[in-house]
C-alpha cells in the first residue's frame, strides 16, 4: 500500500545527452547517419522539409516588412530557427498536437495553420485567430513557459482517454528558468504522459545569453532531474531535428513517457521587431551563425541528392511569393471587428451587468467623431 | 437527515463523477487520503486512479494541467489545498483559465472548477485562513462561487462542475462541520441568484460563505435590541445578483456587507458602490462594510480580534441606524 | 495610375517623427514590393523601411538628415511610370543568409545618437506593440446622456402615481431622498413620510422639506458675531422645540388668580411639620396633578393614528441649569401626597442644580410645567414639551391690586397659562383645567370635599 520507494528508473547516465548534439547534416550538407536516430524519410519528405523552411522564412520576412510598414504592432521572428521548428513538427503524426509559445510560425505551417492567423495576432485584430482543434495547434502563448503545463495536461488527458496521441511542447531557453516548465516536466514524468518537451535553445532570452540563464551543462541535462531522457540535436540541421524528435515522439507513443529535446540553434533577428540586438550581440557572432544557415545546409544536401533542381527551386519560390502577397493583401489595412464583440466571448452566457456596459460602448460608438 | 457542509461537498463530487464520465478530480492528497478535509473521500476508491488522483506538490502545475485536460475534453475539478497556497497558481488562473475563451474568440471553453477551502476561524498557522476572493472576482472570465449552507454546497458545486465557464469555488472551511437537515441530491437556487436567508425590515446584512452563519447569529441577537435584520446570502460574487441585492436594500433602506476579508479594496467595496449608485435615493444611511482589519491575517491566538463577529456586525447596524 | 504616397508609419517605436539617415533608392528607380527604400533613425537604432508598393519612384519627400513626421509622405511610387533610374535591387527572397538582418550591418558601424527627448508623451519603444502615439487622439462627440437605466426611474414613477399630496409611501416602499435632503429633514425634525415630493424622480427635494417647516431667516455672519455650535444637549433641545412648534397645532389660554389663601395654607403646612419644606409651587403642582385626572385630554399624546390618554402622571418640571433647560420628572405624581411630591420636587431641584440627575430622571414626562415665576415674570407662550399634549405655565406670585370681597385690596396674584395641542384637547378642556386649578388655588379648602 505504501509506495515510498523510488520509482524504477534506468541508470541516470543513460538519461544524459552525449557531449555533442546529434548532427546528421554537416555545414556542407553532407549526411552522416546515426543508427540511434534513423532517418525514415523519402524523397518527397526531403522536398517537403525544404518547402516548409522556405515558406517559413518568406512569411517571416514578410511579417517583419509589414511591421516596418506599420501594419503589425510587433513581430517575433524565427529567422535561423526554421530547421528546428520544421524538423521537429514534421516528426508528428496527424493526430498529434503542438503547444507553441509565440515564435512557432514554422511549426504552424507544418501543421497546416494559415500564417495569417499569427499575423493577425501581432496586428492586434484579436488575441488569437485560429481554432486549436482545426490543426491540432494550440493557441499562441505569451507568458513564458506557461503553455508547457497545458501540453502536459493535454497529454495526460489523452492517455486517460486511451488515445494514441503525442504532444509536442515548445518553449525556449529562457523558459527553462520559469517554474511552469519544471512543473510540467515533473508531472509528465510522474504520470508517464506522452509529451515531448522541445526546447528551442536559440541562445538568447531577449538580451540575456544562455550563460546567464543557467549553469546546467546543457539544457538537455535538466531532463535527468525528472527521470526522463534528454536529447540534444543541432537545431540548424533539419534532418537531425527531425530524427531526434521522431525518436522522442515514438518513445512517447510507445508508452515510454516524456523526454526533452534540446535543439541548439540561433535567433538571427532581434527578440522582436522592437528589440535592437546590436546592443548585446557582436557582428562576429552573427556571422558565425550565418554560416550555419539551416536552409543553405539543406539545399546543399538536396543538390547532392539531385533533389533540388531549378524547377523545384522556382516552384517553391513562386509559392512563397504568392503566399507573401496574399498575406500582404490580407493584413494591409485590415479592419478590426465590431468592438461590441468584446463582450461576446468572456463567459458562455454574458452576465447581467454586461448589458449596461454594452449600452455604454454602443453610445460611445454612435456618438461618432468629435469636433 | 442531518448533513454537514463537508459531506454535502463530498456527495456532490460523487454524484457529479457518477453522472458525467468526463469529470476528473485531482490535487494534492485528494486521492488515497481523500483530502485533508475528507472532501474527496472515497472518490478514488469508487472511480479509480484514472479519474481521481494525487499530483505532485505544485499548484501552478495542478491548474495548468487542468487547463490542458480541459482542452482535451475532460472536466477537471481540482483542489488548492488551502487558500494561502492558491497563489502559485495565480498566473495560470488569471492569464489562461480566465482568458482562453476570450482569447480564442469563443472557440475554446475551459469547464474547470478550482475548489479552495477558504477563510479563518479555525485557529490555524499562517497562510491557512486567507480570503482571496476579491482577486478572482476582479478577473473577467472567471465565475466566483461561495456556498454558505450544506444544501448550497451540494447544489452550487454540482452546478459549477456542469458549467462551461471556469469556476473558482470557495468553500468556507470553518463551516465544513455545519449541519443542515436536507435530503440529497438537492437543487437550490442557481448560481447568480442571491437568497434571503432571513427576512427583516431594519437593515440588510449582505454576506457569503462563512459570514452567512455569523450574520444569522447577529440577526438572532439583534431581536433583543428590537432590530429586525434581513440576511441576504449572495452565494456567488460573479455573477452577482444585483437585482436581488437591490430589492432587499430597497426594502430596508440600510445595507451592511460582511466578509472576513480585509475591508480595504475588498468585495464589499464593489457591493457598496453598486448599491449606492443604484439605490441612492432610497438609502437611509451609507452602505457600511464589516470585515477583517487591513492587516495580514493574524496568529491563531489573535484571530478572534480580527474576524468580524456578532458584536462588530451589530455595532455596524447601530452606526447605520444613527444616520 | 497616379503615384501612391508611402507615408512614414509608426515603426512600433512610438515615434512621432524620424530622421532620414540614408536613401537606398533614387528618383526614377524602379522598386519592388518590400524593397528597402530608406533608413530611418528611431529612438534606438537605424531601421530599414521597405516599400509597400512596386513601381517607379517619382518623389522623395525629404533629404538625408531631414525629419519626417509619422503619417507624412516619405516617397511616392508610380506603378505605371517608365523607369529612368537603375534596375531594382534583389528583393529578400529565398536567399539563405544574405540581407536577412535589416540595417544590422549599417547599425553596427554607426553609433546611433539617442533621439531628442520626446516632449509630446510618445512612449518610445514598448517592445511589445505599437506604443503610444503621444499626440492628441481623436475625440468623439459628447452626446446627451441616456435616461438613467436603473430601475430607480420606474420606482420614482410608481411613487408619483401612488402618492398625491403628502408623500407617503405606499406599502411597496419608502420616501425617496438624497442623503443631504435626508439629513436636513432629520435636523429639522421633519418626517419624510409626511412630505410631498416634487423632485423629477419622485424624490423629496430640499425645498420640499423647507416647505414643510416654518422657515426662519438666516442672517449672514457679521464681524463681532460669536459662533456657538449647536451640539449635544442644546442640539437636542433645539430639535424638540422645532418638532414641537412644527408639528403641534397649539393654542394658549391664561388666567390670573388670587393665591393669598394658598400662601396661608402653605405657611400653615410648613409650620405643622419639619420633614418637608414646601414651596408654593409644590402646592400648585399637586393641585394641577389632581386637575389632570379631571381633564385627561391634557395628559395625553398622539401615537400613530391614536390619542393615548396616559394612565399615570409623570410630571416634568422645567428647570434652568448651567447646561441649559432640563426637565426633571416626578414619576407617578398622581400617587404622591403633597408632602411626598414636595420632597421629590426639592430633591430634583437640588439634583438639577448640581447636575447629578440621571437620564431616567430627566425623561419620561407626560405633562410638563414651566415655572415662569422663577424668572420673575407672569407668563408667556411656553413651548409644549413634544410629544405631550399640554404645558402649564406658572408665573410669579406678586402683590397686586385685586378686588376682594367687593373692595380694592392688595392680594398675592398669580398667573397661570397653558399651551395645548389643539388636535387632542379643546378650549373647553384647557380653560376648564385652568379654571379648576385656579379655583383651588384661591380656595385651598375646596379639595376637602373630595377627601
Amino acid at each position: 500500500m505504501n509506495r515510498a520507494e523510488p520509482p524504477q528508473v534506468p541508470d541516470p547516465a543513460t538519461l544524459l545527452p552525449p557531449d555533442e548534439p546529434v548532427r546528421l547534416l554537416d555545414e556542407q550538407g553532407e549526411l552522416h547517419e546515426d543508427p540511434a536516430f534513423p532517418l525514415d524519410l523519402k524523397d518527397e519528405d526531403f522536398r517537403a522539409l525544404y518547402r516548409f523552411m522556405v515558406l517559413a522564412r518568406r512569411v517571416d520576412r514578410q511579417a517583419i516588412n509589414l511591421q516596418r510598414q506599420g501594419q503589425l504592432g510587433v513581430y517575433a521572428s524565427l529567422l535561423g530557427q526554421e530547421a528546428a521548428q520544421v524538423g521537429g513538427a514534421y516528426a508528428l503524426a496527424e493526430q498529434d498536437w503542438v503547444f507553441p509559445s509565440y515564435r512557432e510560425l514554422g511549426a504552424g505551417l507544418v501543421r497546416g495553420l494559415d500564417p495569417a492567423a499569427i499575423l493577425h495576432l501581432f496586428r492586434g485584430t484579436w488575441l488569437s485567430n485560429h481554432d486549436p482543434r482545426a490543426h491540432h495547434f494550440g493557441l499562441l502563448s505569451i507568458p513564458i513557459g506557461t503553455q508547457a503545463l497545458h501540453a502536459t495536461g493535454f497529454a495526460m488527458g489523452a492517455k486517460l482517454d486511451g488515445k494514441d496521441l503525442v504532444v509536442l511542447s515548445y518553449f525556449g531557453d529562457g523558459a527553462t528558468s520559469e517554474g511552469d516548465p519544471h512543473e510540467a516536466m515533473n508531472f509528465a514524468a510522474v504520470f508517464t504522459a506522452p509529451v515531448v518537451f522541445f526546447v528551442q535553445n536559440n541562445q538568447y532570452a531577449i538580451s540575456v545569453p544562455l550563460s546567464k540563464q543557467t549553469h546546467a551543462p546543457t539544457l538537455a541535462h535538466k531532463a535527468v532531474g525528472y527521470g526522463m531522457p534528454g536529447f540534444r540535436c543541432d537545431g540548424n540541421d533539419v534532418l537531425a531535428s527531425y530524427a531526434v524528435t521522431r525518436h522522442a515522439v515514438e518513445r512517447a507513443r510507445a508508452g515510454e513517457g516524456p523526454s526533452l529535446v534540446e535543439a541548439v540553434t540561433y535567433r538571427m533577428e532581434s527578440h522582436t521587431t522592437a528589440d535592437d540586438a546590436t546592443r548585446y550581440r557582436t557582428p562576429e557572432e552573427l556571422e558565425l551563425w550565418r554560416r550555419r544557415d539551416p536552409i543553405a545546409r539543406l539545399e546543399h544536401f538536396l543538390e547532392r541528392q539531385g533533389l533540388l533542381d531549378a524547377g523545384l527551386r522556382d516552384e517553391v519560390a513562386e509559392e512563397a511569393e504568392a503566399l507573401a502577397a496574399r498575406l500582404r493583401d490580407e493584413i494591409t489595412d485590415a479592419p478590426h471587428g465590431d468592438p461590441l464583440e468584446l463582450f461576446d466571448h468572456v463567459y458562455a452566457e454574458p452576465p447581467a451587468h454586461y448589458a449596461e456596459q454594452r449600452a455604454l460602448l454602443r453610445r460611445e460608438l454612435d456618438a461618432g467623431e468629435g469636433a | 437527515m442531518a448533513v454537514t457542509l463537508a459531506q454535502a461537498l463530498n456527495r456532490a463530487l460523487h454524484d457529479a463523477m457518477d453522472a458525467d464520465d468526463k469529470v476528473v478530480v485531482f490535487g494534492e492528497d485528494v486521492g488515497r487520503l481523500g483530502g485533508v478535509f475528507r472532501i474527496t473521500d472515497k472518490l478514488q476508491e469508487r472511480f479509480g486512479e484514472g479519474r481521481c488522483f494525487d499530483t505532485p506538490l505544485a499548484e501552478s502545475g495542478i491548474v495548468g494541467t487542468a487547463i490542458g485536460m480541459a482542452l482535451y475534453g475532460w472536466k477537471p475539478v481540482v483542489e488548492m489545498q488551502f487558500d494561502g497556497f492558491t497563489y502559485p497558481a495565480f498566473e495560470q488562473i488569471v492569464s489562461h483559465l480566465a482568458k482562453m475563451r476570450n482569447r480564442s474568440r469563443g472557440t475554446v471553453a475551459l469547464p474547470v472548477v478550482v475548489r479552495i477551502p477558504f477563510g479563518g476561524g479555525i485557529g490555524a498557522v499562517e497562510h491557512h485562513s486567507e480570503s482571496p476572493e476579491a482577486y478572482f472576482a476582479h478577473t473577467a472570465g472567471l465565475k466566483v462561487v461561495s456556498p454558505g449552507t450544506p444544501a448550497d454546497a451540494y447544489s452550487l458545486l454540482r452546478e459549477s462542475i456542469a458549467s462551461p465557464d471556469p469556476v473558482i469555488f470557495f468553500e468556507p472551511k470553518r463551516r465544513y462541520w455545519l449541519k443542515e437537515d436536507v435530503e440529497l441530491p438537492v437543487r437550490t437556487e442557481p448560481v447568480g441568484q442571491a437568497v434571503v436567508r432571513r427576512a427583516g425590515t431594519t437593515a440588510t446584512l449582505i454576506a457569503y460563505g462563512p459570514m452567512v452563519r455569523t450574520c444569522l447569529d447577529a440577526a438572532e441577537a439583534a431581536t433583543a435590541e428590537g432590530w429586525d435584520l434581513e440576511v441576504l446570502d449572495l452565494r456567488s460574487l460573479m455573477p452577482l445578483d444585483e437585482a436581488g441585492l437591490l430589492a432587499s436594500v430597497r426594502r430596508t433602506g440600510r445595507a451592511i456587507v460582511v466578509h472576513e476579508a480585509q475591508v480595504f479594496a475588498g468585495f464589499g467595496a464593489e457591493v457598496a458602490a453598486r448599491v449606492t449608485e443604484q439605490a441612492f435615493y432610497e438609502l437611509e444611511a451609507p452602505v457600511l462594510r464589516v470585515g477583517g482589519f487591513d492587516i495580514p491575517y493574524p496568529a491563531a491566538k489573535l484571530e478572534e480580534f480580527h474576524l468580524p463577529d456578532v458584536d462588530r456586525i451589530l455595532d455596524a447596524v447601530e452606526r447605520s441606524l444613527g444616520y | 495610375m497616379a503615384a501612391r504616397d508611402f507615408l512614414l508609419p509608426d515603426l512600433g517605436e512610438g515615434l512621432t517623427e524620424g530622421e532620414i539617415v540614408r536613401w537606398l533608392v533614387a528618383l526614377g528607380d524602379t522598386v519592388v514590393v518590400d524593397q528597402p527604400v530608406v533608413e530611418i533613425e528611431t529612438a534606438k537604432a537605424i531601421v530599414e523601411v521597405p516599400s509597400p508598393f512596386a513601381g517607379v519612384v517619382t518623389a522623395l519627400h525629404g533629404a538625408e538628415g531631414d525629419e519626417v513626421q509619422v503619417g507624412a509622405p516619405l516617397l511616392s511610387v508610380d506603378a505605371a511610370a517608365p523607369a529612368t533610374g537603375s534596375a531594382p535591387g534583389e528583393a529578400d527572397a529565398v536567399d539563405g543568409g544574405a540581407g536577412s538582418v535589416p540595417g544590422e550591418a549599417e547599425a553596427a558601424e554607426m553609433v546611433p545618437e539617442p533621439a531628442d527627448a520626446q516632449d509630446d508623451g510618445a512612449s518610445g519603444s514598448v517592445l511589445v506593440g505599437y506604443g503610444t502615439t503621444g499626440g492628441a487622439r481623436t475625440r468623439r462627440r459628447r452626446g446627451p446622456l441616456p435616461p438613467t437605466v436603473s430601475s430607480f426611474a420606474t420606482r420614482g414613477a410608481q411613487l408619483h402615481t401612488v402618492s398625491s399630496s403628502a408623500g407617503p409611501v405606499a406599502a411597496t416602499g419608502r420616501p425617496l431622498a438624497k442623503p443631504p435632503v435626508r439629513k436636513l429633514a432629520k435636523d429639522l425634525g421633519v418626517d419624510l413620510g409626511a412630505v410631498r415630493p416634487t423632485g423629477p424622480r419622485g424624490d423629496i427635494t430640499r425645498d420640499d422639506v423647507q416647505a414643510a417647516v416654518s422657515s426662519t431667516g438666516v442672517t449672514a455672519a457679521e464681524a463681532g458675531d460669536e459662533r456657538i455650535p449647536l451640539r449635544g444637549v442644546r442640539k437636542r433641545i433645539a430639535e424638540r422645540m422645532t418638532a414641537s412648534r412644527t408639528q403641534i397645532p397649539e393654542a394658549t389660554t391664561w388666567v390670573d388668580c388670587d393665591a393669598t389663601e394658598l400662601m396661608r395654607a402653605r405657611d400653615a403646612l410648613n409650620a405643622s411639620q419639619t420633614a418637608v419644606r414646601l414651596s408654593p409651587l409644590a402646592l400648585i403642582l399637586r393641585i394641577a396633578v389632581a386637575g389632570l385626572a379631571e381633564y385627561r385630554a391634557l395628559n395625553a399624546a398622539i401615537d400613530g393614528e391614536d390619542i393615548v390618554l396616559h394612565g399615570a402622571v409623570h410630571l416634568g418640571v422645567a428647570a434652568q441649569t448651567e447646561r441649559g433647560l432640563v426637565v426633571p420628572v416626578i414619576r407617578d405624581a398622581h400617587r404622591r401626597t403633597l408632602l411626598e411630591l414636595g420632597a421629590e420636587l426639592n430633591r430634583l431641584a437640588d439634583g438639577a442644580r448640581a447636575g447629578t440627575l440621571t437620564p431616567a430622571e430627566l425623561s419620561g414626562s407626560t405633562f410638563t410645567v414651566s415655572n415662569f415665576g422663577a424668572f420673575g415674570v407672569d407668563g408667556g407662550n411656553p413651548v409644549i414639551n413634544f410629544p405631550e399634549a399640554a404645558i402649564l405655565g406658572v408665573g410669579r406670585i406678586a402683590d397686586r391690586p385685586w378686588v376682594h370681597d367687593g373692595e380694592l385690596a392688595v392680594r398675592k396674584v398669580l398667573q397661570l397659562s397653558i399651551a395645548f395641542d389643539h388636535r387632542i384637547a379643546d378650549g373647553g378642556d384647557a380653560a376648564g383645567f385652568l379654571r379648576w386649578v385656579a379655583d383651588r388655588i384661591e380656595q385651598p379648602t375646596l379639595p376637602l370635599a373630595s377627601l
